[in-house]
């Protein structure tokens, strides 16, 4: 089975979403593969998005995890996107942070481990999101992938 | 789930560098699905 594809997706409200997931090439070769998944909204017709909607985006990603022996990798892009309330403080790469975690905290992923990685720089360009999800017995190529991430950082 | 979280202040310019990068291509990936939408929702 091919590890990449793209997953359509209508919300209640008719939105349309593309969820891809591609293979994720950093430069440096781990054990398993990693996957670079995407969300797109390409259509949209309703401004809000139903909790129902987002846990079922979740339930794809997450049924992907389960289906195949990869990590998953995914940045948290600055775009902007509609933040209510308390959130629109946060930045768009933020708040997409906060909820792919608690997506993935709201669904039965227990035998799963996610690595939340974070830069902060001096401006909101320099602030990065970056979550690694993969299941439990991949947690040895999770701390290599820190590893580099350390010796990139001490360049 | 376990989380576990890695927070890098102050990060190295090649670190940026890297992250720059990583946002590049995201931004990419996300223009090239918007081009393709019509291959998964054909209007109708």
């Amino acid at each position: 089975m091919s590890l990449e594809k793209v997953v359509p997706f209508v919300s209640k409200g008719g939105n349309e979403y593309l969820i891809e997931f591609k293979i994720f090439k950093p430069g440096i070769d781990f054990d398993v593969p990693i996957i670079d998944v995407s969300l797109v909204l390409v259509n949209s017709q309703a401004i809000s998005v139903e909790l129902s909607d987002l846990f079922h985006l979740s339930l794809i990603i997450h049924q992907y995890i389960l289906e195949n022996d990869v990590v998953l990798y995914y940045y948290c892009d600055d775009e902007e996107v509609i933040r209510s309330g308390r959130h629109k403080m946060l930045l768009p790469q933020e708040y997409r942070n906060r909820l792919f975690g608690h997506l993935f905290n709201r669904i039965n992923s227990n035998g799963l481990l996610r690595e939340e990685i974070v830069f902060s720089g001096d401006t909101n360009k320099d602030i990065h999101y970056i979550s690694l999800i993969t299941a439990e017995t991949n947690e040895k190529i999770l701390e290599s992938i820190v590893k580099e991430v350390y010796k990139i950082n001490d360049k | 789930m376990n989380t576990k979280t890695l927070h890098i202040k102050n990060p190295s310019k090649a670190l940026l560098v890297f992250a720059k990068k990583l946002r590049e291509e995201k931004q990419r990936n996300k223009e090239k699905l918007r081009s393709e939408k019509d291959l998964y929702f054909p209007q109708k």
